[in-house]
């Protein structure tokens, strides 16, 4: 019986945002328990974990009871989203419903944050009433849930109809790409430092794995002066990768999970048409000709009636945002980077390692914001980062607490090589079986626009309507980037 | 205090623009309420007010003084009375929005006693023109029958949600599937029955995703009655694993186990055909999601480790993966090791043990010890990596290493020699107990093969008196009474010195006492010593498995549910089994007496009658097999009670007016089960007798309903006699303690009368306003009026 009794979010410091209890079969004061036990875990994890970390908030297994009452929770954006529930439920499709929640609230607030949900709690209430009543699942597209929600939602967009919809949601479109660029650049940086630290960040992934983060992918240049309040589609094809490197430059794990997205702010009912690549087939070993994914899975509107003889994927649009369809495969496909490693002893106390970075994808296109994260022994007392003369659009940087020194390229060009000599001073003389044993592994991250590692593509993409004359502007936007892509030396 | 003045600054406020035409104003400060609501601050002073307002065209205004009724109506069931008006006329509203709005609200007031004011709504709303106001109005049978189960069922409304499984919405199938199987839950749920599982599965595609999950859980154990229908069922299940939703893609990997678990080779096929969807679950989720999948995957592995061989990369742990997923990726790996992926996996293993946090890094090297145990072919890729760690400059990650070795060496004794080689390298890098105890094992055990290993005892020896692990001290006696009995030459005067400062030492018994033991065996003569120290050593063949096949099939009975995460069978940690129990359950000496009972209702609950051919409920041998086993073995025990010899008590009927105060004292979650029930009845020893004359017959259902509305809830009833009704009530303190209330009305004698145990202080009162309440709505119902409005108006 998937009924769950209570459903509430609390801030990173525990405080409760929004509540809302569907059976009335629950003690009072669960998210205090729950609080409570967000402390206790964060204690048991050293105690070191501020109140806003990410350490502490992944702590937390996201399924425990207490009482014969279950809590299942996900940390989203510094957020507790928590169900509380009497019932043996299915943990995976509350934690689907959770993100579900999740993403509702951002459609419908423009973003998910403590800010937005607090300044909008009233609509966020009324969004809580239509989606579940008494714990069973009522509805949760955004599109639908609209008919039913009649607060107007500060800053949001495709809410709103008509012409105020359009000004507003173009307005919070503007000022949106400097918070999300800042967002993601505080993101990186916080991702970066995780690593470090070996410990995971859970936004990190989360985030990522939803939606193209970067400010590139939120904003693509044309909408800048194309947009003129009316309707428009973006199809997003977002791929992760993950890359694993032996110490013999053997790959020991790669791996791309993809998805399409799209991203609507439409009228009436629509269709969207994507057109996949033909030679695209799903599971075996296909016939050694074009793109074999291991398996791929697909919203539930999703028509597939063409999909099998012409690789056709139709979709009813409505506004919002939603994954239309997602991939998976292990296959071989070319690595973007190459990492080379390559240890010098300087002197007792001293020594180099010189990377060495190719790019093996088409110079059409390039990496962007390319960081190079290489933890260094417990030892060191100081390293710098020497680069060739005459570079531009690097830069590097050495964090003293956790010993890893970061290096940053801007811009890296498809086909291009760079390389860089890390030099490293010990705290005293060290044999070379000591320290080259505690250099690494390196680990990049990155993202290239325009790119589809797996070389899926959408050929076509046509908006059907009964109207012929309704023509919303389409943009395709592809995103390749780093989910884990590790070296070992 | 200033709870107080903020909740009486804004009644004022609230009151100066209910008059006036600021809608805006009226609109912020309500908002303003509801905020104060929503951070705990207590708004029910606003009740009048707020009522005032849900007067208006506003449907914003009107959706939050909904929620505001809502949150306040259970803790102030009398005044909620004065919302009822408004909600009715707002039932009946042109906008079906609104109509569907004021019915949800109006059935989550959760009060019995506004049952008979909420019925003739819902049943006008069952069949209403929009799908909106339907599927709302049949989530409101629900809640209602909650509280007032008979009403509902003496309405006939669950006559009309029976039919509405067949409703063009599938919106409104959904509720009416989930209604009928939640009302049916003491029974096991719904009854599955062919009809109405082929006929979900024909409109499964209708539902969206969430629903779909939900139906297939709920239809999962469902038993084909042919190979054809199996086929069929499985074809509509296997469209379903290329969900986006990781719900729907469990939900029917869980009914495809079920499927075919009776049919052994099908099942292998089912487990390989499920991988590949569960890994795609796997690497596009987020942590949280990760960590139930990979349980599930764990689970799996149990039974057919063999699956996930060749997906063994899948579970290679992320740099961003939390604690909580490396843990069950390690323990993965661990699972599912075979000789053709042991080197690849050991040699990721490996690199955790040197890369990441002390951790992961002790977890990998435990892991790394099982798989060299396990796997004869995978022994010596572990060892090499193990030897290779002993170089490691980090403490852990040679301590771990060393420790993994005891067990390695056990069973692989060939191997001594080479770590014995090591031995004097290591020992003095050392400094774990754990570690140290196993090197200086190690110099006892096979130190006959190290030419230095007594200068090695003798310096510990030496030591002695600085080591300040016992079990250090504890093994190194050992050791050199294992290696004086090797090499007595070398190791006498080693073993005397150490005898003489070990039994010299009192600071920790059991280092004294071994040392004693070890000097009177000495005593006894070498060979007695020979006998004891040097005992034949059991051959390490294998190692305890930590779990129980038993837990493994008990989970597979729980796929797909938290169970599976929690690794324990769901009777740990469920204690509410079938949510609406109260009230529900008839005990009965006599069964014919319920068969004339006119309000029985039992059979109702049951059917799911997809059309009127169904069979009867509880045909289904899944439905009974489901069916919470405490509920049978308590009727006969509670029966078992002497009731008959109930003394006349010396408190009379008060004449003082009926106490409303109890419902404040009482919790409105009160939650117990039969078998708690009977277990505190009896601990609670004699509780308070009284009994009291009543002046016209009440109804079961009236008694019920009377008392529920005082949070005093309704365990069981029934009818012993025509003439005589009995109940079990029980509430809950605020303070957690429980009373419980054993009821007996006799229309025959006029009179009622109660056994009342609890260890609360309040009992009298809760004693008194039983009588009070009782007396009262017989009063009631003797002088004028229908019954049910009797009952009610005693409340006001």
């Amino acid at each position: 019986m998937a009924a769950f009794s209570q459903f509430f979010v609390l801030s990173g410091r525990g405080d409760t945002i929004v509540s809302k209890d569907y059976r009335g079969d629950v003690v009072k004061g669960t998210p205090d328990i729950f609080w409570r036990k967000v402390q206790a875990s964060r204690a048991s994890r050293g105690g070191g974990a501020g109140p806003s970390s990410g350490v502490g908030l992944a702590a937390l297994p996201p399924a425990f009871h207490i009482n014969g009452l279950n809590f299942i929770h996900v940390a989203r954006k510094g957020l507790y989203l928590v169900f509380t529930t009497k019932f043996n439920v299915s943990p995976v499709f509350a934690v689907e419903l959770l993100d579900r929640f999740a993403a509702v609230f951002k459609d419908y607030t423009g973003e998910l944050s403590e800010d937005k949900l607090r300044k909008n709690f009233v609509l966020v209430y009324e969004i809580l009433d239509e989606i579940l009543d008494y714990g069973w699942v009522q509805s949760t597209s955004s599109d639908h849930l609209r008919a039913h929600i009649v607060n107007v939602p500060e800053a949001a967009f495709g809410a709103g109809e008509g012409s105020s919809g359009g000004t507003s949601a173009s307005t919070s479109g503007k000022g949106k790409g400097g918070i999300k660029a800042a967002l993601a650049k505080f993101r990186d940086r916080a991702a970066a430092a995780a690593i470090k630290h070996g410990v995971a960040e859970p936004t990190s992934t989360a985030g990522v794995a939803r939606t193209a983060s970067s400010a590139a992918a939120q904003k693509p240049i044309t909408l800048e002066h194309r947009r003129t309040g009316g309707d428009e589609v973006f199809v997003d094809l977002l791929e992760r990768l993950i890359v694993v490197f032996g110490k013999d430059g053997s790959i020991v794990r790669s791996q791309i999970d993809g998805s399409i997205q799209v991203k609507a702010f439409v009228n009436g009912n629509p269709h969207l048409v994507l057109a996949l690549n033909e030679d695209l087939s799903v599971g075996g070993a296909g016939d050694g000709y074009g793109i074999v994914v291991d398996d791929i899975s697909f919203h539930e509107g999703v028509n597939l009636d063409d999909f099998d003889a012409r690789r056709l994927v139709a979709f009813p649009l409505e506004s919002g945002e939603s994954t239309l369809m997602s991939y998976r495969l292990k296959s071989e496909f070319r690595t973007p980077f190459r990492v080379f490693v390559f240890l010098e002893e300087v002197s007792a106390s001293a020594f180099d390692v010189v990377l060495r970075i190719r790019a093996d994808f088409p110079n059409t296109t390039f990496g962007k914001g390319v960081r190079v994260s290489l933890p260094l022994p417990g030892s060191t007392y100081n390293a710098t980062l020497d680069l060739p003369a005459g570079v531009g659009g690097q830069s590097y940087a050495y964090a003293k607490e956790s010993k890893t020194m970061t290096w940053l390229i801007e811009n890296f060009r498809g086909g291009a090589e760079h390389h860089a000599r890390v030099r490293v001073h010990l705290d005293g003389p060290e044999e070379y079986a000591v320290w080259s044993q505690s250099v690494g592994p390196a680990s990049l991250a990155f993202e290239i626009p325009m790119h589809s590692l797996s070389g899926l593509a959408i050929r076509s993409l046509r908006i059907i309507d009964a109207n012929p004359n309704y023509k919303p502007a389409r943009w395709v936007r592809y995103i390749s980037h780093s989910n884990s892509y590790v070296c070992r030396v | 205090m200033s709870v107080l003045s903020e909740a009486n600054k804004l009644k004022q406020q609230l009151n100066m623009c209910l008059d006036s035409k600021d809608a805006e104003l009226r609109l912020t400060t309500i908002r303003k309420v509801i905020q104060n609501m929503t951070l705990g601050m207590d708004m029910s002073l606003l009740f009048t007010e707020m009522i005032k307002a849900a007067v208006t065209r506003d449907l914003a205004q009107k959706k939050l003084v909904y929620l505001y009724l809502a949150s306040y109506a259970e803790s102030h069931p009398d005044v909620a009375l004065l919302a009822v008006n408004t909600l009715q006329r707002n039932a009946a509203d042109v906008d079906p929005m609104v109509r569907g709005l004021a019915l949800r609200t109006l059935c989550s007031l959760r009060l019995a006693n506004l049952a008979e004011y909420t019925i003739p709504v819902l049943a006008n709303a069952l069949g209403d023109p929009s799908p909106y106001v339907r599927k709302t109005a049949v989530v409101g049978v629900v809640k209602i029958a909650a509280v007032a189960p008979n009403a509902v069922a003496a309405a006939g409304l669950l006559d009309t949600v029976r039919l509405m499984v067949q409703d063009v919405s599938p919106a409104v199938v959904f509720n009416a599937v989930m209604a009928l199987h939640e009302i049916a839950a003491p029974q096991g749920g719904i009854a599955l029955t062919e009809k109405l599982v082929l006929y979900v599965f024909n409109r499964l595609r209708e539902f969206d995703d969430w629903a779909q999950a939900a139906l297939i859980t709920l239809c999962q154990d469902f038993v084909p009655s042919s190979d054809e229908q199996r086929y069929a069922l499985m074809d509509v299940l296997d469209a379903r694993l290329q969900n986006l939703n990781s719900g729907v893609v469990l939900a029917a990997i869980s009914m495809f186990l079920r499927l075919t678990q009776d049919v052994p080779e099908m099942h292998a096929q089912v487990l390989a055909r499920v991988k590949a969807p569960l890994i795609t679950t796997l690497s596009r989720a987020s942590p949280e999601m990760a960590y139930s999948v990979l349980q599930h995957c764990r689970l799996l592995a149990d039974r057919a480790p063999a699956v996930f061989a060749d997906e063994y990369t899948s579970f290679f742990v992320l740099y961003s993966d939390p604690p909580y997923v490396v843990e069950l990726k390690l323990a993965l790996l661990e699972q599912i090791v075979t000789p053709d992926n042991c080197s690849a996996i050991i040699a990721e293993l490996a690199e955790y043990v040197r890369d990441v946090n002390p951790a992961t890094a002790t977890r990998a090297l435990r892991v790394l010890g099982s798989v060299g145990l396990a796997l004869v072919p995978a022994a010596k890729y572990v060892l090499r990596e193990l030897f290779s760690f002993l170089d490691s400059t980090t403490p852990y990650v040679v301590d771990g290493a060393v420790v993994v070795m005891k067990d390695l060496v056990r069973k692989y004794s060939d191997l001594a020699p080479h770590l014995l080689d090591r031995i004097p390298a290591i020992l003095p890098r050392v400094a774990d107990p754990g570690a140290r105890t196993v090197l200086i094992w190690m110099l006892g055990e096979h130190g006959e093969g190290l030419e230095r290993a007594p200068y090695m005892l003798e310096a510990l020896v030496a030591d002695f008196e600085s080591e300040d692990s016992p079990a250090v001290k504890l093994q190194m006696l050992t050791s050199c009474m294992q290696l004086f009995l090797k090499r007595p030459g070398e190791m006498q005067p080693i073993l005397g010195q150490l005898l003489a400062v070990a039994t010299a030492d009192n600071s920790v018994a059991d280092v004294h006492d071994r040392a004693l033991f070890y000097y009177r065996l000495l005593e006894e003569g070498p060979d007695a010593a020979r006998e004891v120290v040097m005992a034949p050593k059991l051959f390490v063949e294998t190692f305890a498995e930590s779990e129980h096949p038993e837990l493994v099939d008990t989970l597979f009975d729980e796929f797909n549910t938290l169970s599976v995460v929690y690794r324990a069978p769901s009777e740990t940690f469920i204690h509410q089994r079938a949510p609406y129990v109260l009230g529900k359950t008839r005990f009965g000496g006599d069964p014919a007496a319920f068969d004339s009972d006119t309000d029985s209702d039992d059979g109702g609950f049951v059917a799911p009658a997809v059309d009127s051919g169904a069979p009867p409920g509880g045909s289904s041998p899944v439905a009974e097999a489901l069916a919470p086993a405490e509920s049978a073995p308590v009727r006969g025990d509670l029966l078992s009670l002497d009731l008959g010899a109930t003394p006349v008590s010396s408190a009379g009927p008060a004449a003082n007016p009926p106490n409303l105060g109890i419902e404040s004292e009482l919790t409105g979650a009160a939650n117990l089960t039969q078998g708690r029930f009977q277990e505190l009845w009896q601990a609670f020893g004699r509780g308070e007798e009284v009994e009291f004359p009543i002046q016209a017959a009440l109804s079961m259902e009236q008694v019920e309903n009377t008392l529920g509305a005082f949070r005093i809830v309704c365990m069981a009833s029934g009818s012993v006699e025509p003439h005589l009704a009995k109940f079990f009530f029980y509430g809950q303190t605020l303070s957690g303690d429980y009373i419980l209330m054993q009821l007996v009305i006799d229309t025959a004698a006029m009179s009622g009368s109660a056994v009342v145990k609890t260890r609360s202080p309040i009992l009298t009162k809760f004693v008194s306003t039983v009588v009070n309440v009782l007396s009262a709505a017989s009063m009631r119902a003797a002088s004028a009026g229908t019954p049910a409005a009797a009952a009610a108006a005693s409340l006001i």
